[in-house]
């Protein structure tokens, strides 16, 4: 996505001014001076109306707004839950100012995909300040999801398909997840995004998957012991080790991650629950360490074994066939897919011991 | 004695009587009721100074603030 212009950013289309959002006129919802002078006319100015969700969108949309705050988009709360669950409550105050500086740009408001490209990727109008009812997919979601799951749904890594459902069924991001799972969340979804319902599950839409009539017996012979993504995901993104810190120089936010590489790696459910009763799941590495906010503080995350390192993923990259569901032995017996304690850093052994699978399903007698 | 007590009853009844009359309505008075401006959308002054500006692009082209970004001293993939 090649960024926008600085003109470009702002340039209203003339066809918005008609639409009902237009009609309430330029001064009510971003501030500044009816004035012909540029200066005085962005005195006051609010360039994102919608950071005050409640007075501005709220006026009609209430009942999006009131759920707004509890939704990821918005509260950033799963970088929260697992750092802090890393850590230790004296540390709290100097682990905020760090996901502050480097994490919170990744705060969304209703402009950021209705109105607007995300702040993360430089702003600008999508399309002329018309409002976006559905965002544009390259524009907004994968915008800020790209590195891992833009890539992967649309398959830009070489050599691996992008998901069936964009080569297949030209399926956008909203065709999946919804509006309302992303304005919103519940319960302990809240909290972190695998801790609550599958919002989509796979079976929302192949609901014949395991049911009597399933004429594909493997659906029922695994059935709720692995995920779904381990039969149908192929090879995903991994990071190692980011560290943040605050330029001398510029006095900017940076990140220097050590290591992103492709993986594929099955391995025990770190947090199995009545929605996620999966023994087996996929594992990505990702690129905490126990220095990462050390810029910070010494020792910030003195719980950093308590969450694995090797952790719980869906990959965007679903197959109907894959090299592990190509027969039962390609899986089965295959200790190349597993998350084996050989594969495993020593430092992160007592980190992942949960997740690290100790005895490979066995290869199967008789069948190929 | 009994004159003195026919003069009281006839008072006491005229006082009564008096009470129970109904009461007269107030004349209703005309109260002009002020006229309310049509409900006009907003432009607030006749020349609508950011439309005008953020609709033309060679203006924003003239006017847009080039960005000066600092270049990134991030590695790796965010």
């Amino acid at each position: 996505m090649a960024p926008l212009e600085p003109w470009e950013k702002v340039l209203v289309n003339a066809d918005f001014l008609n639409t009902i959002h237009g009609r309430a006129g330029c001064i009510a919802c971003h501030g500044g001076q009816p004035s012909p002078d540029k200066d005085t006319a962005h005195t006051g100015l609010i360039a994102d109306p919608s950071q005050d969700a409640n007075r501005i969108c709220g006026a009609c949309h209430g009942e999006i707004v009131d759920g707004f705050p509890n939704s990821l988009h918005a509260s950033l709360q799963g970088y929260q839950t697992i750092v802090y669950s890393r850590s230790i409550p004296e540390n709290h105050p100097a682990l905020q100012t760090a996901m502050q500086n480097h994490c919170s740009s990744c705060h969304t408001t209703c402009g950021d995909c209705h109105i607007s490209q995300p702040k993360s990727v430089g702003g600008g109008l999508l399309n002329g300040h018309q409002v976006e009812k559905t965002p544009p997919m390259t524009r907004t979601c994968t915008a800020c999801h790209g590195t891992r799951v833009g890539a992967e749904y649309l398959g830009k890594h070489e050599g691996i398909p992008g998901d069936v459902h964009f080569r297949e069924g030209r399926m956008n991001c909203m065709a999946c997840h919804s509006g309302s799972d992303l304005h919103t969340a519940e319960g302990d979804a809240a909290k972190h995004r695998y801790w609550g319902k599958q919002q989509p599950a796979c079976k929302d839409c192949h609901a014949q998957v395991g049911r009597a009539d399933d004429p594909i017996s493997q659906h029922t012979i695994h059935g709720d012991k692995v995920a779904c993504q381990v039969c149908h995901a192929v090879e995903y993104t991994s990071c190692d080790g980011c560290h943040v810190a605050i330029s001398d120089k510029t006095g900017n936010p940076f990140f220097k991650t050590e290591a992103t590489y492709l993986s594929f790696m099955i391995g025990r459910n770190p947090w199995p629950s009545r929605e996620r009763p999966y023994a087996y799941v996929l594992l990505r590495h990702v690129p905490i360490a126990p220095t990462s906010f050390e810029y910070y503080g010494q020792d910030l995350l003195p719980n950093y074994n308590l969450l694995p390192t090797w952790t719980y993923t869906t990959p965007h990259n679903i197959q109907r066939q894959t090299p592990q569901n190509r027969s039962c032995n390609s899986c089965h017996g295959n200790a190349a897919l597993f998350l084996t304690l050989d594969k495993v850093k020593p430092e992160e052994l007592e980190a992942n011991r949960n997740v690290i699978v100790e005895n490979v399903p066995a290869t199967l007698p008789f069948i190929k | 004695m009994r004159r003195m007590l026919k003069v009281i009853v006839v008072l006491g009844l005229g006082m009564f009587l008096g009470a129970c009359a109904a009461q007269a309505n107030p004349t209703p008075t005309a109260v002009p009721t002020p006229t309310l401006p049509a409900a006009v959308f907003t432009p607030q002054s006749s020349v609508d100074y950011c439309v005008s500006c953020h609709t033309d692009k060679d203006t924003l082209v003239q006017t847009a603030k080039p960005e000066e970004k600092a270049p990134s001293e991030s590695e790796g993939v965010g």
